[in-house]
């Protein structure tokens, strides 16, 4: 299985490459304002509007620096009514991509409350690296309309 | 290797190196062979990444981006496309062994053949010399050499079942990805003999291509000499 290693600020993270698109380099994102910090910006993405999410922001609570290695990883997400949508995760030094065994996942099986996307860690070097599960990551994000149920849309009509 | 402490103008590759005779030599050596393998090269490669981003880059990639990815159809061929005086051509670029730049051409006396214009050394190998030109029947007078400023003579080495054949051409554009809907049918009321060796035609920079039947290319070639 195909991990892919990157930082936010010194700490190691890692997510499962499975859902990633692509992984591209940094570009001018849109501004969108009255939304919360971590919400980097909307970028034009091959035709698609594709929201940035600022992963340093959003776990460390300070933007990622501008460095070459500064990339947008672009994963593919599903709404509940099998729309597909992508979503863009920007991260600090995205320069590693290894292949590990799936046993190398391993979860210490507490509930991370506030943050549950940052439950599991992968063990490399007998070190603990955390990573990210992508498929609880959107649940955290509560202001882009596209983003939510469907049905919470619809209680709102009725 | 977690171990290696780098330093902050480590460039130990540069000083040491994998020749170096200092003793003790460097301990990664051993593990690693070369220095491309250790990770304080690694790590010193990473750190080119870790400077400050360029606006233009940002810029760049921003336009890069907002273009769709054209998606390769099944079925996409790559061509070569060359120019013989005022007339584009395109072949299979899977045929092409290489390109070389003009050579002498020692001709061969009583040929009956008026297409082959002779032999050419090709690395050391003697190989057939053939004027597209001639064989498709490409009409020389109509074309006038003032519409294009320069000539860029080059020599197409094609490889067939084994046997090679060059051909001198007078331009190399390149390798050219032909969508198999982009190639359309000749129409039928062209009445040159280079028609029925034209597979299709497509439409390039401006320009008609005239993509070429290399199977009955060769077949004619190969008959011909015999």
């Amino acid at each position: 299985m195909l991990i892919l290693f990157f930082y936010l600020g010194d700490v190691k993270y890692s997510i499962k490459c499975e859902k990633v698109r692509e992984v591209a380099p940094m570009v001018t994102l849109k501004d969108v304002p009255n939304t919360p910090e971590y919400f980097a910006g909307l970028f034009n993405y091959r035709g698609m509007i594709v929201p940035v999410i600022d992963l340093c922001q959003l776990i460390q609570g300070r933007p990622c620096k501008m460095r070459l290695s500064t990339r947008i990883i672009l994963v593919d997400y599903k709404k509940d009514d099998n729309t597909p949508y992508v979503l863009g995760l920007m991260a600090e030094r995205v320069t590693e991509a290894v292949r590990r065994p799936k046993d190398v996942f391993l979860s210490p099986g507490i509930n991370m409350g506030e943050a549950p996307y940052l439950g599991g860690v992968v063990m490399e070097e007998k070190k603990m690296i955390q990573y990210i599960d992508l498929d609880l990551l959107p649940e955290s994000f509560n202001f882009l309309p596209m983003l939510q149920n469907p049905s919470d849309n619809a209680q709102e009509t009725y | 290797m977690k171990d290696l402490v780098i330093l902050k103008e480590e460039n130990c590759w540069k000083r040491i190196g994998v020749w170096g005779r200092e003793t003790p030599p460097c301990p990664e050596l051993d593990r690693g062979i070369q220095c491309r393998n250790c990770a304080v090269f690694t790590q010193a490669g990473r750190k080119l990444l870790e400077r400050d981003l360029p606006q233009e880059y940002k810029d760049e990639w921003t336009q890069i981006l907002v273009e769709k990815k054209e998606e390769e159809l099944p079925g996409t061929l790559s061509v070569v496309i060359f120019r013989i005086q005022g007339e584009w051509l395109a072949l299979p670029a899977g045929l092409f062994a290489e390109i070389i730049d003009p050579g002498l051409i020692h001709s061969i006396p009583h040929r009956k053949n008026l297409a082959v214009l002779g032999v050419i050394n090709v690395h050391g190998e003697i190989q057939l010399c053939v004027s597209l030109q001639r064989l498709l029947g490409l009409d020389t007078e109509t074309f006038n050499e003032k519409e294009t400023q320069q000539r860029y003579e080059r020599m197409m080495v094609l490889s067939k079942d084994g046997e090679k054949w060059v051909f001198p051409v007078d331009e190399i554009h390149g390798i050219h990805h032909l969508r198999p809907d982009r190639l359309r049918n000749v129409p039928v009321t062209v009445a040159k003999a280079k028609s029925t060796f034209t597979k299709g035609i497509f439409k390039w920079d401006e320009k008609h291509v005239a993509f070429l039947d290399h199977e009955l290319l060769i077949y004619t070639l190969a008959r011909s000499i015999q």
